[in-house]
């Protein structure tokens, strides 16, 4: 009841204010919005089966296809090592459950 | 008094074990490493570094934490100094004086004036606090569920007044704060609420995902609009101590900063956005030469730069007293301190003394050690500054991915973060303040809860609200309040205040 209250008043101002002022807000950047999710979605769908190591690594990859200023061989050297330092601070650091390697890998 | 002598000896006690210190330091200077990056400001160092704080025990963890925020905050100035990039809304001032002060190489002075403001700030702010926290938290036991709801009522409406930008938008992101921590089982009923069936939301969504999705996320799509090398400060950084002139025009700025900023700070919604900014206005009245600010006068980094601090500590009072975070940051505090067992409200200070006074110990420790670590370490944090964001952005998304999996080893998680970015990014584009949404989905379930107590107490009757004087006072004061910043001639300084300065 509250939530649908809360809906509808939500509702009415965003209309409202959609209606009154119309600034405008400048042209969208889909380059980083779909980098960014895909990134992201990678992530979370390779991270229980691939493990920390590669995930990271690849996400990370993707990630700086945002934009055109990077370069491939310096952002190669820095994913290694963020993926390194990651693991090395949330894996042992911290102690974490995680699996760092992909699963068949392990066994 | 001596009762606040004894308690603060026993907070310092504490504060001074060496796990503590090491924390302390740990997150002081963790938090100005990150809050250095441009980009990030503090709300987003705390999400990204909440996950490392969980498995420490609980005092130990938000002293971490309030280091962290101290850190990320003078960070924050460093940039807006050096690059003339604020690292957070309430360091935009410092830009206008700051960056021009570096500009003409007297970089070193700035830096070491923000800091020594901020220390002078941080030491008077945390007697304020130690003061104000007993007789705050004697009022609060008197409250019952029906104060407590209209007092978060005056603390929602202050956060829509006190907001930048459009009121309606305000009111809109508070709404849909509200609504969105509505989501999971009902607290008394246990009858799934816009779960959609989904069992991963059966739990609501965690303060954290929200956090990093419009904080961190979203800024960095923004971030990767356009061109993102920056111009960097070319000239060396010489001189790094005050000349004797300097402290000297600078001491009154710092007081009157530190004195505004403690008030302000314990109003609910960016209390320190608006220290700032008031504090810049301030000087420039009382200042002999208004005319010079902007061309890099020492009395416009230092005033905002304790005002900012100082609002910074205070607004642990509302937190530490009430259990009410008044801002997006101390709503992180309270989903910290939940993760830990602690339940934020006036118990605290009865029932665990020594948590509250140890974090108001290290609030004045962290703030000795923010000026022991930065002044020597500038120079690193202007290496730091030259590291190109097409680096460092997949570095900050990764390291939130990881931050938010490690959190309950859940991929829904990391995917609802990465929606609230998306999310994030469109409320940027058009102007809606996320601040607002963080404080409204923190205080939902504190509202509902003692909304629902209230009338389980009364047997239904809406009146008790308006009958209690308390919370009938505090309703009237929130009327008030929204009648003001309707008003068009309050809603026009309201405007100006920020476009001004």
């Amino acid at each position: 009841m509250f939530a649908v209250c809360l809906l509808l008043l939500a509702g009415t101002v965003a209309i409202w204010s959609v209606f009154t002022d119309g600034s405008d807000p400048g042209r969208f950047h889909l380059r980083g919005v779909t980098v960014v999710s895909a990134s992201v979605i990678v992530f979370a769908l390779c991270v229980e089966h691939l493990g920390l190591a590669i995930t990271t690594f690849v996400s990370f990859m993707i990630a700086a296809l945002g934009t055109s200023e990077t370069r491939w061989i310096e952002v190669t050297i820095v994913a290694a090592i963020f993926t390194t330092a990651s693991i090395l601070l949330f894996v042992y650091g911290l102690s974490l459950q995680f699996s760092i390697f992909p699963r068949f890998m392990m066994q | 008094m001596s009762d606040l002598v004894s308690n603060l000896g026993l907070g310092f006690s504490l504060a001074l074990g060496f796990q503590n210190i090491f924390l302390c330091f740990i997150g002081v200077l963790v938090g100005t490493l990150i809050g250095v990056l441009p980009g990030v400001g503090s709300v987003a160092t705390i999400a990204m570094l909440l996950p490392i704080t969980i498995g420490l025990p609980p005092i130990g963890a938000l002293i971490m934490l309030a280091g962290i925020y101290y850190g990320a905050q003078y960070g924050g100035s460093t940039t807006s100094i050096l690059v003339n990039i604020p690292g957070e809304a309430s360091s935009v001032v410092t830009t206008l004086d700051g960056h021009q002060m570096a500009l003409q190489g007297r970089a070193g002075p700035a830096l070491a004036i923000s800091a020594i403001g901020s220390f002078v700030a941080g030491s008077v702010a945390t007697i304020f606090v130690a003061a104000l926290g007993v007789p705050l938290t004697k009022m609060a036991m008197r409250f019952g569920p029906a104060e407590y709801f209209s007092l978060m009522v005056v603390g929602l409406i202050f956060a829509v007044v006190l907001a930048k930008g459009s009121l309606p938008k305000a009111v809109m992101m508070v709404l849909f704060g509200l609504l969105m921590s509505q989501v999971g089982l009902d607290m008394e009923t246990a009858t799934a609420r816009m779960t959609f069936d989904l069992p991963e939301l059966a739990d609501g969504i965690s303060l954290a995902v929200v956090a990093m999705g419009l904080f961190g996320f979203a800024e960095v799509i923004r971030n990767l609009e356009g061109e993102t090398s920056r111009e960097i400060l070319k000239t060396k950084i010489t001189g790094l101590m005050p000349k004797l002139a300097d402290l000297k025009t600078a001491s009154p700025a710092i007081v009157r900063g530190t004195i505004l900023g403690s008030l302000l700070g314990v109003l609910p919604g960016g209390g320190n956005i608006i220290a700032s900014f008031a504090a810049y206005g301030l000087e420039k009245k009382c200042s002999s030469h208004p005319e010079k600010f902007g061309t890099g006068v020492i009395e416009g980094v230092a005033g905002p730069e304790s005002a900012n601090n100082a609002a910074a500590q205070t607004s642990f009072i509302p937190l530490l007293s009430l259990g009410i975070p008044p801002n997006a940051v101390m709503a992180l505090m309270v989903g910290a301190m939940m993760v830990q067992g602690i339940v934020p409200g006036p118990q605290i200070i009865s029932k665990q003394p020594d948590l509250f006074w140890a974090l108001v110990a290290s609030m004045w420790i962290g703030n000795l050690m923010l000026v022991i670590i930065n002044l020597p370490l500038i120079g690193i944090w202007v290496k730091l500054l030259s590291i190109p964001y097409r680096l460092l952005y997949p570095c900050i998304l990764m390291f939130c991915c990881i931050g938010i999996y490690s959190i309950n080893n859940s991929t829904f998680d990391v995917i609802m973060a990465g929606a609230f970015g998306i999310v994030g990014y469109w409320m940027i584009k058009y102007d809606f303040e996320p601040a607002p949404l963080a404080l409204g989905w923190v205080l939902g379930p504190l509202l509902e809860e003692n909304l629902r107590r209230a009338m389980l107490l009364s047997h239904g009757d809406v009146t008790v609200f308006v009958t209690r004087p308390i919370s009938a006072g505090l309703l009237f004061f929130a009327f008030l309040l929204v009648v003001a910043a309707v008003l068009p001639s309050i809603r026009k300084r309201r405007e100006e205040v920020f476009v001004e300065a």
